[in-house]
């Protein structure tokens, strides 16, 4: 069993995830701002993060930064609008492995997910 | 005086005078001091002796008393007869003793004493003693033991005791006497001593004063004395004390007079003498120079000068050899001639009589005279004739003396015509080369005309004349009138003249004189006016008008004006291109320095040679502004200073200022100073015939381009982000429905997911559309005049689905009439109505109030929701601005209703604010300018909220939204706040609101319950049962519920709003 964290502000993208992902059977946790995902983050190891980009008080990037322990182990999947190069640019220096643009394909995550989870 | 001689004294009278006085007062002093010491002496000289009278009769007591006692034991032992003999002696004794004490002055010890004893020795000799005997003589002497015990001893040594005490007192008191005598003694010692010395003083001081009476005279006369030798005057104080220096000084001042007055007369007849000497001497002396004096005049007069006498009729009598060898005669043929005959006639016979005139007068009379000489030749005389006076004053003589000067006076005219020809030369030469001068230099118009004219004046005498150049209207005149000089300058008067200006460049007219100009002439004056021009036969520029009255121009005037006039015009055309060039100048330099963006002019070597104003107020050194080349390294310095990239600038600078970079290019750069403004960069090569002589840089201000860049590519990138996102559910739960097996109720839940985020999407291109359309201006408004608060009223209506929202309006504006776009008013007021009604979630009141307030209408939506924290006030109104905290998030939204709300209101020329306190809701106002049309309305236009008298407020329930409009105008004008309800839900809960004067409502109302059900619930609670209810309704009464529900009034429609108002105002 994988553990799988989704962060995103909108409810409706959050259920469309963890719809999307629910075949793959691994419990799936949610947060819907940073500062209740970085509790999350800092006392669970996750071995998938969905992350929002844009959101209130903290953003993705934001949380990443502030995590204390290394997440070296944990694959971070950035789900984000911001499509601009060098948005993809400052999440890869701040640690995200995969950059995924909005509009996304549930069935193209799931399959991502699958194979990080696989791994 | 006298009287103050009679009070002096003579010398001996004054000493003696004084020593009586000086004596007596020392004798009356001595007496009184001799007096005194008598005086005191005796007095204790008394004192004593009462003391040695009481000492001795005590004393002598004493003894007696004991003498008695001594007896009477002696008598007692022995029992001898002798004995008591003596003791009746000695008793006898003490009876004379206390006799003689008794008549002594005694005090009142002394006096009991007296008596006491007194009595005793009485009681002793009748009854003690006998008594006493008789013991003695029975033998009984225990008895004369008990008798001497019981009271006989103590008596005796009371007093024995006593003259004890009084011997001792006694003698301190003669101690004391003895002292004060002593003391006397002293102070009369000293008294004496220092009445001698006092004497003697006062002895001194007399004697003083009278020494100095006399010996201040004695010095005076030693000085009067002293001054009457040296001859000066002398006077002596006469007024002495003493009678013999008074009179002595008397004597002395009557002696110095005498001498002085005699000393004054002897000097005065010396001086008379010696002055009588030297003016003899003198005149002697004068009397020998005269002579020789005269006669080297003679002497001279006869070589040198002509020499003539004559008679008081000018007849010559006698002449000299000079004067007959210059005026060529024979002596004898002129003595006895009249001198007439010498006339020349060069003189006019004014000079003749002025010459007679003067000498007549017996005055002399020098002057240069032209005289013939025999032969008819002239000759010139520097002449003198000096008249002989008899002792009347009457001239009896005259004598001519001269001087031929014929040759000198000759030559003297000569230089007077050449110095006046070269003057006249020089000054023409000066006013040429001033001409000159202003023709070449003077580049300012109206100078030039004024030194031209100024030449024209000063070299060709005229009366009136004006130098006009005809197309700047400049001129210079003389004697004309403003009129005139207006007439010439328009055109009208001169038109024909002109058009010959055109053809011929000078010509002159001759004229009648008008009768002004003629002035006083008798006979026909002619003018002549001359006018001159340059120009070409299209266009005369430069015209001259000269006029003289009775004097024409000669030719070569002509001639040389028409030179002038050549030249005039060569220095006009400069003065053209002048002042074409200084325009241009000018224009080209306002344009530099107006120009918006900073300009600067380098040099090939690189240095900056000119700025303009901006580029001086983005640089701000003061260097910079006093317009001296800088230094190429010193501006690059400064100039990168400035911004923030520096090794970029300054690459650019120095690329762009290379002697063969000729291409065009520019660099951005941001400045570094507080507001960080953006600067583009150009540059540009400056040629001049193909090579390069410098550098410009242009300084362009892009700092609001820059933000309007910044701006934009944000809001793309939030715009994207915001469509994504629904765009991310509606792709995703599609792909989700397309690919996977659902359930049929997770199907719905998709769909509709999917059709709420589409309808999210739509909002939000919908909103994003509006805003860029009012944000650029490109929104069109039907503009008309609504009356907003029935507009409110149909927004509130189309709310009236809602959940659990209760939305009323409060209208308390006499004037609601707006000019405005009713679409747009719907759109603001349903955004802000909806944001209220979002935002309070549990449901609530939602009000709108609308007032009057400075000629506007304030609007206000006011809800009790979830409020906004304090600061996020601020931004409330930006784009896709919305409060970030999870109970906002959940109501969703575009972000951009408050923002399309703000630019609806400003383009209606409004403002909106907004007011809120987390969790206590928030109230959005918005106003409006009201219509003017009701300006005559003044009282009620201009009042506030606070300051209408409202009469209370009426609550309208009634959907018909016109009839509730008509209704709250009547309700309004009378005073009251309505409150409007469209709805029959919660009535109640409105009415509780506030207080009430009534409530209206309308029997069939659209939604919910009847209006009976309506006033039923009105009449259940409490709060609302008193309150009156007036029914408006097409329906006919029915008086039974009329009744049931004591309804206060019932008015069937159609009605009068009057009615209504009249009902409410007899409520009030």
């Amino acid at each position: 069993m994988k553990k799988i964290l989704v962060v995103d502000d909108e409810a409706v993208l959050r259920m469309l995830i963890v719809d999307s992902l629910e075949d793959l059977g691994h419990p799936i946790d949610e947060a819907d701002n940073g500062f209740d995902a970085l509790d999350l983050i800092n006392t669970v190891d996750y071995d998938v993060i969905l992350l929002d980009y844009m959101m209130p008080g903290m953003t993705g990037i934001d949380l990443l930064e502030k995590v204390d322990k290394s997440l070296e182990n944990t694959s971070v999947v950035m789900l984000t609008a911001k499509t601009q190069d060098k948005d993809q640019q400052r999440a890869d220096e701040a640690g995200v492995d995969i950059f995924m643009k909005k509009p996304f394909s549930p069935i193209e995550l799931y399959h991502l997910v699958e194979e990080l989870t696989n791994g | 005086m006298a009287e103050r001689l009679k009070q002096s004294l003579s010398i001996r009278q004054k000493f003696y005078k004084m020593s009586a006085l000086l004596l007596s007062v020392f004798l009356m002093i001595m007496s009184i001091g001799i007096f005194t010491v008598l005086r005191e002496q005796e007095q204790l000289n008394q004192r004593f002796e009462s003391n040695t009278l009481k000492y001795d009769s005590i004393n002598n007591l004493a003894e007696s008393v004991n003498q008695v006692f001594f007896r009477a034991r002696g008598y007692y032992a022995f029992q001898d007869e002798r004995e008591l003999e003596l003791l009746y002696e000695n008793l006898d004794q003490v009876d004379d003793d206390l006799a003689t004490f008794a008549s002594l002055p005694l005090n009142e010890t002394e006096e009991t004493l007296e008596e006491t004893l007194s009595e005793f020795f009485v009681n002793y000799r009748q009854n003690i003693l006998p008594q006493a005997l008789g013991f003695v003589r029975e033998d009984d002497y225990e008895s004369l033991r008990a008798l001497a015990s019981g009271g006989t001893n103590q008596i005796v040594n009371e007093f024995i005791d006593y003259t004890n005490e009084f011997r001792e007192a006694n003698q301190e008191q003669r101690d004391q006497i003895y002292a004060d005598s002593m003391a006397l003694i002293d102070v009369f010692t000293t008294g004496f001593i220092f009445l001698g010395i006092a004497s003697f003083g006062l002895f001194v001081l007399v004697i003083g004063s009278m020494l100095k009476d006399i010996i201040t005279p004695l010095n005076n006369l030693i000085v009067a004395t002293d001054n009457l030798k040296d001859g000066h005057k002398a006077y002596l104080e006469e007024d002495y004390q003493l009678k013999e220096l008074s009179t002595l000084a008397n004597s002395f001042n009557a002696m110095a007079l005498e001498v002085n007055e005699k000393e004054e007369e002897l000097t005065a007849q010396n001086e008379e003498l010696i002055a009588q000497h030297e003016a003899l001497e003198e005149n002697q002396d004068q009397l020998q120079r005269h002579l020789t004096e005269i006669e080297h005049i003679n002497k001279a007069l006869d070589q040198s000068a002509l020499m003539c006498i004559t008679d008081p009729k000018g007849i010559m009598l006698k002449v000299n050899e000079m004067f007959c060898q210059v005026s060529q005669y024979a002596p004898d043929e002129l003595v006895d001639t009249p001198i007439r005959i010498l006339k020349s006639g060069h003189h006019s016979p004014e000079f003749y009589d002025k010459l007679w005139q003067t000498i007549t007068k017996g005055k002399i009379w020098t002057g240069k005279i032209k005289n013939e000489a025999k032969d008819g030749s002239a000759y010139w005389l520097d002449s003198t004739i000096v008249p002989f006076l008899d002792k009347h004053g009457k001239p009896y003589r005259y004598i001519l003396i001269g001087i031929d000067v014929s040759e000198n006076k000759q030559y003297e005219l000569e230089l007077r015509d050449l110095l006046e020809e070269t003057q006249t030369a020089k000054e023409k030469t000066e006013r040429y080369s001033n001409l000159n001068k202003a023709l070449t230099a003077t580049v300012e118009r109206r100078e030039f005309l004024n030194q031209v004219f100024g030449y024209f004046k000063d070299t060709f005498a005229f009366d009136k004349g004006i130098l006009v150049s005809m197309e700047q209207k400049e001129y210079e005149m003389k004697g004309l009138c403003s009129v005139r000089v207006q007439q010439f300058l328009t055109n009208t008067y001169n038109q024909d003249i002109v058009e010959r200006l055109k053809k011929e460049s000078i010509f002159r007219i001759k004229r009648s004189t008008q009768a002004h100009e003629a002035g006083i002439a008798e006979e026909e004056v002619f003018a002549y006016d001359l006018y001159a021009s340059i120009g070409n036969p299209d266009q005369v520029d430069l015209v001259l008008a000269l006029t003289r009255i009775g004097h024409d121009f000669t030719p070569e005037e002509m001639n040389d004006i028409s030179v002038l006039m050549g030249q005039l015009g060569v220095a006009s055309s400069r003065i053209d291109i002048y002042e074409a060039v200084q325009h241009e100048r000018s224009l080209n330099e306002s344009i530099v320095q107006n120009v918006t963006e900073g300009l600067q002019l380098v040099n090939l070597n690189g240095d900056l040679v000119q700025s303009n104003e901006k580029l001086l107020e983005l640089i701000d050194i003061d260097t910079y502004r006093s317009r001296k080349v800088i230094d190429q390294e010193q501006w690059i310095s400064d100039f990168t200073a400035r911004c923030i990239d520096q090794t970029k600038t300054e690459a650019f600078f120095r690329k762009a200022i290379g002697k063969d970079y000729t291409a065009i290019s520019s660099i951005r750069c941001q400045m570094n100073d507080e507001e960080g403004r953006h600067m583009q960069i150009y540059t540009s090569p400056v040629f001049i015939k193909g090579d390069k002589t410098g550098t410009i840089f242009m300084y362009r201000d892009i700092t609001k381009e820059f933000e309007v860049d910044t701006m934009k590519s944000e809001l793309v990138s939030t715009v994207s982000h915001e469509l994504r996102t629904p765009l991310s559910s509606v792709l995703g739960f599609t792909e989700m429905l397309l690919m996977k097996e659902l359930k049929p109720e997770k199907q719905k839940r998709y769909l509709e997911t999917i059709y709420k985020e589409a309808r999210r999407l739509t909002n939000l291109i919908n909103d994003f559309l509006d805003i860029q359309r009012i944000e650029s201006g490109k929104q069109q408004y039907q503009m008309a005049d609504i009356n907003l608060n029935e507009v409110i009223m149909e927004v509130i209506d189309t709310f009236k689905h809602g959940e659990n929202h209760l939305i009323y309006l409060e209208d308390s504006a006499a004037h609601t009439k707006v000019h405005a776009d009713k679409d747009r008013m719907v759109q603001l007021l349903t955004n802000l109505i909806s944001n209220a009604v979002k935002f309070s979630p549990a449901g609530g009141k939602v009000s709108l109030k609308i007032k009057n307030a400075n000629n506007q209408l304030i609007v206000s939506i006011k809800d009790r929701g979830i409020g906004i924290p304090e600061a996020d006030l601020k931004t409330m109104f930006t784009k896709f601005k919305r409060v970030d905290n999870s109970s906002s998030k959940k109501i969703g939204g575009t972000g951009l209703g408050l923002a399309i709300s703000k630019g609806i209101v400003k383009a209606h020329e409004g403002d909106i604010w907004i007011k809120s306190k987390e969790n206590n809701g928030t109230t959005v106002s918005f106003s409006l300018p009201l219509v003017n049309e009701m300006q005559e309305d003044k009282h009620a236009y201009n009042l506030d909220e606070t300051d209408q008298v409202l009469k209370g407020s009426v609550l309208l329930v009634e959907d018909d939204i016109s009839l509730a409009t008509m209704l709250s105008e009547s309700l309004k004008s009378n005073g009251f706040n309505v409150i409007h309800y469209l709805s029959s839900q919660n009535v109640v809960d409105i009415a509780t609101e506030q207080p009430l004067v009534g409530i209206v409502v309308d029997l069939v109302l659209e939604d919910g319950l009847t209006g009976w059900d309506l006033i039923h619930s009105i009449r259940q609670s409490s709060a609302t049962q008193h309150i009156p209810i007036v029914i408006s309704s097409a329906i006919d009464k029915s008086l039974d519920k009329i009744e049931e529900y004591s309804v206060h009034d019932y008015l069937v429609k159609p009605y009068s709003p009057k009615k209504l108002s009249d009902i409410m105002l007899k409520l009030v």
